[in-house]
């Protein structure tokens, strides 16, 4: 073995070191400028006018906030001079966006999820913590409408008439719209040591300067442009986001919009399809449901617990497949994968594929995997497989699938 | 939106790109074709998205249109040594025995990367060749490190596997 790794050591070395032009000829150069130009590209000059790293102060900001009662006291005096000195001064600081995303009471926005499906989603916010105490969520091209709050949550499907019911907030988010910044630097920055900044950039068509908050960590990345008179953001984009975030970008967003009336009340419709589910964070680390995974490589257990699975399915037994996988209630099984399915039961698990990471999914990897149903059809799945430690040993559960499922024959 | 001037990022990041795309290629026609397509994806990327780190995106769509490239060579009836332009690579020194041997282990591991699933060979790449950090990769592939560092180890041992059969 020693001898086939010298030889693709000796093989790298000769592709790195061969000797190549430094430069590309100048006719490349012209002739990617002109296609940059036919492809849509205007010369424009664009400058980045500042850039400050902000973690730092942030965090020296948050560790003030921790002393004692009496030191309390004198850090409120020393942040309302500081407040006061921005009103003289048109410049932008951070607390400022800190302050107003603490007087947010509603927010109404547009976003595209990370399949760009677009969605609207309306909250309610609890001004004291911070906390989004109610949400309304509607994806018209996924079918469904989510309405939450702290007791309880319904996801409704309009065109099957279906309700699933969850208890508590199932739309959990770890960033609390009102203590947005805090929230990202304290869970998000802090922990794997990445940084925020605030970036003034000059747009040269409107000759207005442009805010922008950038967070970056090894698993989060997102930019905010922020209003220059309100302070608050007014558009998001993720480039990786906290785990189970859905959303890729919020394109619009409103505050304090007088919420409709009986936004967050729902009643069941007449005739509609009652399920009820238990919600994915507390099942998926439940010991009692998964596979062990000691003794076993990750990649042992992963492909263990799918083929698993798949084979109670294909025998019909429900019960076993779902203790493998809780995120789905029994008869969600029995609708999807079972006879009464519209594609019949699935007879064979034709195919488990190498895993692969999701951006935005940060609690499991995802394996395609192909089965086929009864009447031919195949179908590749792309499972989450989730592994946890618990007393110690580790363990594995499916939890549900990572992006849609698509049709190969 | 981002404003860019696009002939500022191609002057000063258009050397990185052209090395990243000849080392892999090895001529003057599939490094120029690479070099055009790099740039006019990192156009489109940039009217999706704020971009940040042009260095990183660049090399990175480079050495996946480089691969792609390879791939259609090396999947083509053409004998691969033909096109590779050895006249357009300056002389190091060596004999011309070892000139030979050494050129040929490069082309080796071009054809042993087309066999590679494509995040793998651009994994590799980026850490081989392009002297990236995991944490540099796995940013730019937006996985996470230790992905990058698994990938790496699925490459490295089907490439030992890969000279091992074809020596």
């Amino acid at each position: 073995m020693k001898k086939q790794n010298k030889n693709l050591d000796k093989a790298i070395n000769a592709l790195k070191n061969e000797a190549v032009p430094t430069s590309p000829p100048q006719e490349v150069i012209d002739a990617t400028l002109q296609k940059l130009g036919e492809t849509g590209y205007e010369p424009q000059a664009g400058v980045i006018k500042e850039r400050i790293k902000i973690t730092e102060r942030i965090k020296a900001m948050k560790t003030f906030t921790k002393l004692a009662a009496a030191a309390a006291l004198i850090l409120i005096a020393v942040f309302t001079i500081t407040l006061l000195d921005r009103t003289v001064t048109p410049a932008y600081a951070i607390e400022q966006t800190i302050e107003a995303m603490k007087n947010i009471v509603t927010v109404h926005f547009f976003a595209t999820d990370w399949q760009d499906r677009e969605m609207e989603t309306w909250i309610k916010v609890n001004p004291e913590t911070g906390e989004n105490d109610y949400h309304y969520l509607n994806e018209p091209e996924r079918g469904q409408i989510s309405i939450s709050s702290p007791e309880i949550t319904h996801f409704y499907h309009p065109k099957e008439n279906k309700v699933r019911i969850v208890e508590g907030q199932a739309l959990r988010s770890d960033i609390r719209f009102g203590r947005f910044i805090e929230d990202i630097v304290d869970k998000v920055i802090e922990p794997e040591n990445g940084e925020l900044q605030v970036i003034k950039e000059h747009d040269p068509n409107t000759g207005e300067e442009v805010i922008v908050l950038w967070a970056e960590s090894p698993n989060y990345e997102m930019e905010a442009f922020i209003d220059p008179e309100t302070k608050l953001p007014i558009k998001m984009n993720f480039a990786r986001a906290t785990p189970g975030q859905i959303i890729k970008s919020v394109d619009e967003i409103y505050y304090n919009e007088p919420l409709p009336e009986g936004l967050f009340d729902f009643e069941i419709p007449d005739g509609a399809e009652v399920i009820r589910e238990q919600r994915l964070w507390p099942v998926i680390d439940d010991p009692k449901y998964g596979i062990c995974a000691e003794g076993i490589t990750k990649d042992e257990a992963r492909v263990k617990i799918i083929k698993e699975f798949w084979g109670h399915v294909i025998n019909k037994d429900f019960e076993s497949a779902h203790m493998l996988l809780p995120v789905a209630s029994i008869e969600r099984f029995k609708e999807v994968f079972g006879e009464l399915g519209k594609l019949g039961g699935v007879v064979e698990l034709i195919s488990i594929g190498e895993p692969f990471e999701k951006a935005n999914i940060n609690f499991g990897i995802l394996t395609p995997v192909q089965v086929r149903f009864s009447d031919g059809t195949i179908l590749e799945l792309y499972q989450i497989t989730h592994f946890r430690r618990i007393d110690g040993k580790l363990s594995c559960v499916l939890a549900g699938e990572g992006q849609k499922s698509k049709r190969i024959e | 939106m981002q404003v860019i001037d696009w002939r500022i990022i191609v002057k000063k990041h258009g050397p990185i790109v052209w090395q990243t795309a000849y080392r892999l290629l090895g001529n003057d026609a599939d490094a120029a074709d690479c070099f055009q397509e790099t740039f006019v994806s990192a156009l489109k990327v940039s009217q999706r998205e704020n971009v940040r780190n042009f260095s990183a995106l660049l090399v990175r769509l480079a050495t996946m249109r480089a691969i792609d490239k390879l791939r259609q060579r090396f999947s083509s009836s053409q004998a691969c040594a033909d096109t590779a332009d050895l006249a357009a690579v300056p002389s190091a020194n060596p004999s011309p025995v070892q000139q030979a041997q050494t050129h040929e282990l490069a082309e080796r591991l071009r054809k042993a990367l087309t066999q590679l699933p494509p995040q793998e060979a651009q994994v590799f790449c980026l850490r081989y060749l392009n002297d990236m950090s995991y944490r540099q990769i796995a940013k730019e592939l937006g996985i996470k490190a230790n992905t990058a560092g698994v990938l790496l180890h699925r490459a490295r041992e089907k490439l030992r596997k890969f000279f091992e059969v074809s020596r």
